[in-house]
């Protein structure tokens, strides 16, 4: 506990760190993908929070980004017209789950690193030559795919075309949809049954990259990361069911989507606790945005480090809290020359909030807040 | 048993021991003029509209079949931004209590439990009552003390923890600030005093009514050696009247 309360003392400071990481979880996820004990339990993380071994590991652990809404958005207009259910409509998911692992596995090839004599007299001898695949706008898809099992197959208030052309028209068509979808759906992280669709979606991914070997004659690995990848995939596609509009961005890594509504931090970690992360432990946390008013006292760190604690013993891999404060970050927008030293954490770095291009500054306002 | 609620917080920290998850239940006997829940004070449910953001494509003042919409003239299920909504949602005690207990593990573990709050939680008596009695947890109110003492009584009965509130010492202006007189507040507190419960006395300290040295020095005498705290006043509590489409009293004085 003691050490909780150190590291909620540094998030007080409003650098977004420490970030946190559950050995539990990680090294056991570790050794089921074929590392060994002794060197998984020496993980660290890479740039982000990406998992690798020091010394003996050449792993390659960002080099691809399956996105979910993607697949969803896919399988909305090849298959919906055709799937009588909506288990028959999650086999399509995960037929083109594995078809876009084919798709982006197959594009990995001829990887060579450049020679540097520096590297290898740091390094020892390589064992692990494997590539991590994030995947992007888990609560995004899973949110979708729970708005269609609801409205289309259960509850049948939607037709198919209905919200195929609501979605292709950004909700110009059949408008009335977009409330209801988009504020009156289940979301995930409310601790529903939704979460268990993004429990599949997980499995589906992991599960398809199972066996699969790569260019270095190493393997690939499942995430829970988004990098960048939040922005740039959510602009491949367009609205989606789930409520989503045009161009709005996906939630940043393993996030509830930017506009559920959130009944607050227990039930987001109950939901984001429920996937098993030994099988997708390429790395990717869950981010929760404090407003600094959480510190305020001895007190409250103490009961924000339970939170943290209670995250990882409910099964959790990983987890970053910011501190922020909208108010401040609107006026640093404004005035961006009064606070220089605003610092706030993205996804998986920290950063000068008015060095930032505008879209990661309004998505880092967008987040969900938990105040008190 | 059914009660009007108008918002459930989760992992609030300063509403009693541990971490705890906070219900607000609406209607409340005072109008205090300062009050930074002005949803919390009519026991019907209101239309709330975040106007600020409104961009006016009038999708909500289009008719519609929903019988909630009805009384107020106005769709709350069509905005594209979720702008317009209904604070005030009628629940039973134990479709609440079903809710509770989903993140109530959570919260024990934690050294906590729930808080009924306001609003008033004693302006619905029998419904409070029954939550309380339906909750397998520590148990907090949070209340002003103006209620008829025998249901005063009964509450205190069925509570873990006391959060009373004695705002201002002299009647006459406890009659000017808060509408009520204080005379079966105090009834309460001495009630509350001997009851053996665990319980705080909290003041919310408003510039020039509560902060008062007067004041201050009235309410020490009033309570004792009770446990005593002064609460900060959050200046941005005005913002919610204007979506309510009601007064804030408080900013004319300021």
């Amino acid at each position: 506990m003691e050490v909780y309360e150190l590291g909620t003392r540094l998030t007080k400071a409003g650098l977004g760190f420490p970030q946190y990481s559950n050995d539990d979880v990680v090294i056991d996820g570790l050794v089921r993908l074929g590392y060994d004990t002794e060197d998984a339990v020496d993980y660290v993380v890479a740039a982000c929070w990406e998992f690798i071994i020091p010394k003996v590991g050449a792993d390659v652990a960002n080099i691809a980004a399956l996105s979910f809404p993607k697949i969803v958005d896919i399988c909305l207009h090849k298959h919906l017209l055709s799937c009588s259910t909506f288990d028959e409509f999650m086999e399509k998911v995960e037929e083109e789950i594995h078809q876009e692992c084919d798709n982006i596995c197959g594009s990995i090839k001829n990887l060579w690193f450049v020679p540097s004599p520096l590297m290898q007299m740091c390094m020892g001898e390589i064992k692990y030559n494997n590539f991590g695949i994030h995947g992007t706008g888990i609560s995004t898809a899973a949110d979708s795919l729970y708005a269609i099992k609801k409205h289309i197959y259960d509850e049948k208030t939607i037709s198919k075309t209905e919200l195929i052309e609501a979605v292709d028209s950004d909700f110009e068509k059949h408008s009335h949809l977009l409330p209801v979808l988009r504020y009156e759906t289940e979301k995930m992280g409310n601790d529903t049954p939704v979460d268990d669709i993004a429990v599949t979606l997980l499995d589906m991914f992991s599960n398809s990259l199972k066996g699969r070997k790569n260019c270095r004659g190493g393997i690939y690995r499942a995430g829970t990361g988004s990098a960048m990848f939040y922005l740039w995939h959510a602009n491949e596609i367009g609205a989606s069911p789930d409520g989503r509009r045009k161009g709005e961005p996906f939630g940043a890594n393993f996030s509830p989507s930017l506009f559920a509504r959130i009944n607050g931090p227990v039930s987001v970690i109950k939901s984001f606790s429920k996937p098993d992360f030994r099988k997708t432990i390429n790395g990717g946390p869950l981010t929760l945005e404090f407003h600094s008013s959480m510190f305020k006292d001895e007190d409250c760190i103490k009961k924000v480090a339970m939170l943290v604690k209670a995250y990882m013993d409910m099964g959790g891999h990983q987890l970053q809290l910011n501190t922020v404060n909208l108010e401040t970050m609107k006026e640093a927008q404004k005035h961006p020359e009064n606070y220089r030293q605003l610092v706030v954490r993205i996804w998986g770095w920290s950063a000068y909030f008015v060095e930032l291009d505008k879209e990661y500054q309004d998505h880092v306002m967008r987040r969900q807040e938990y105040v008190l | 048993m059914k009660g009007v609620i108008f918002d459930i917080k989760e992992f609030t920290l300063h509403d009693g021991p541990g971490v705890r998850t906070t219900v607000f239940l609406k209607g409340c006997p005072l109008r205090c003029i300062w009050c930074h829940n002005p949803e919390g004070l009519s026991i019907k449910p209101q239309l709330m509209v975040k106007n600020n953001l409104c961009k006016g494509c009038g999708k909500c003042f289009m008719p519609c079949a929903h019988a909630e919409c009805a009384p107020f003239k106005r769709c709350v299920h069509a905005c594209p931004d979720g702008l317009v909504s209904i604070s005030g949602q009628e629940m039973t005690a134990q479709d609440l209590v079903d809710k509770l207990n989903k993140t109530l593990d959570f919260n024990k573990a934690m050294g906590g439990g729930v808080t009924l709050s306001g609003g008033e939680p004693l302006f619905q008596p029998d419904f409070t009552l029954a939550v309380l009695t339906l909750l397998d947890c520590h148990k907090a109110i949070q209340t002003c003390g103006y209620a008829d003492p025998s249901v005063f009584q009964k509450m205190v009965d069925a509570a873990d923890y006391i959060m009373m509130d004695i705002k201002i010492a002299d009647r006459e202006l406890h009659k000017k600030y808060t509408g009520v007189y204080n005379d079966v507040i105090l009834e309460n507190l001495d009630y509350l005093r001997n009851s053996g419960k665990e319980y705080l006395i909290r003041t919310p300290m408003i510039k020039g009514i509560t902060d008062t040295e007067d004041n201050l020095a009235g309410i020490a005498g009033l309570i004792g050696d009770s446990p005593w705290e002064k609460l900060p006043y959050n200046d941005m509590a005005g913002a919610k009247y204007k979506m309510l489409n009601m007064k804030y009293q408080l900013e004319d004085l300021q």
